[in-house]
């Protein structure tokens, strides 16, 4: 399966899903105007490739994949489909795959904080909330 | 003395266009030393959600359609301690109980118990076919540490004109 690169814009963020690197990446500002469709096409993306890794190698052990979230502004709408996304990679975290998150923030007292610490409660998966330098 | 300054006002149909105009607008505000880093967050924020619910909801209900003269309208206005975000639009009467009983469950819950509904409505909303109802405007109110006040007035039989108020106050 081919990798998957999108350029950020204004409104919407830029998107690395490595699968050579096993890395996840999402950066910039989430609003995009057709928010379904944008993160539809990434989801498959992720489904797809994640539903293949378990059908050939059901025990994920060993398997590792690196989640960055860099985002400056995220809005409400986009943060389910951020949850999707994730709760696609807890499949993998559930097989035994290491999982990890980083999420990026500015200031402790941004939204963008709260958030990471938001959707971690709800995905029950564990962030590492960094400070952007 | 009360001062208020109103800093921002579009009356109209609001679209992303819009709301892009608004908050370069905004931005400008802040680098000319209006609004702090503080504020200037939190109002993109608040502006954001409360223009894309707007939009989403006329686009959805095809009211836009139906009523091209109703406008919306949005305005920030800077007052005493802080600035006041004003918004209004049309809805359906039909969507008004949902819209009131949404806001009083906000209006009536603490910092803790909003962020706690928040974390359960995004639970629910996962794998929703449905936009994730009511999102937006509880992470205005998780943003703005306030409440939102309300008011709906007749159009007709069939619409009423919304409107939500919300302050930011100081640190």
């Amino acid at each position: 399966m081919d990798s998957l690169y999108i350029n950020g814009t204004e409104i919407s963020p830029k998107v690395i899903f490595d699968v050579k690197k096993n890395i996840f990446e999402l950066s910039g500002i989430s609003r995009p105007e057709d928010v379904v469709a944008f993160y539809d096409s990434i989801i498959f993306k992720v489904e797809n490739y994640i539903n293949g890794i378990l059908k050939n190698h059901p025990n994920a052990k060993g398997f590792k994949f690196d989640l960055k979230f860099d985002l400056i502004y995220m809005n409400s709408a986009s943060s389910k489909y951020i949850l999707q996304i994730l709760d696609i990679f807890k499949r993998l975290l559930t097989m035994g795959a290491n999982i990890n998150i980083d999420w990026y923030y500015e200031d402790p007292d941004d939204q963008i904080y709260e958030d990471g610490e938001d959707l971690s409660d709800v995905i029950k998966m564990p962030f590492n909330l960094i400070a952007r330098k | 003395m009360n001062i208020e300054n109103k800093l921002l006002h579009f009356k109209g149909a609001l679209n992303y266009k819009v709301l892009n105009q608004l908050l370069t607008k905004l931005k400008e505000l802040a680098e000319e030393g209006m609004l702090d880093n503080y504020f200037y967050k939190k109002i993109q924020i608040i502006m954001i959600e409360l223009i894309e619910n707007n939009y989403q909801y006329l686009k959805n209900s095809k009211i836009t359609k139906e009523k091209k003269l109703i406008e919306s309208e949005f305005s920030l206005v800077q007052v005493n301690e802080g600035f006041k975000i004003f918004s209004s639009n049309p809805i359906k009467v039909s969507d008004a109980g949902f819209l009131k009983s949404h806001i009083d469950q906000i209006n009536k819950s603490d910092s803790n118990k909003l962020r706690t509904i928040y974390k359960q409505i995004l639970t629910d909303g996962i794998y929703s076919s449905k936009r994730t109802a009511g999102i937006g405007l509880m992470r205005i109110a998780k943003v703005a540490k306030n409440k939102i006040h309300y008011t709906f007035k007749q159009i007709d039989n069939n619409l009423l004109n919304y409107s939500i108020e919300i302050e930011i106050n100081s640190r």
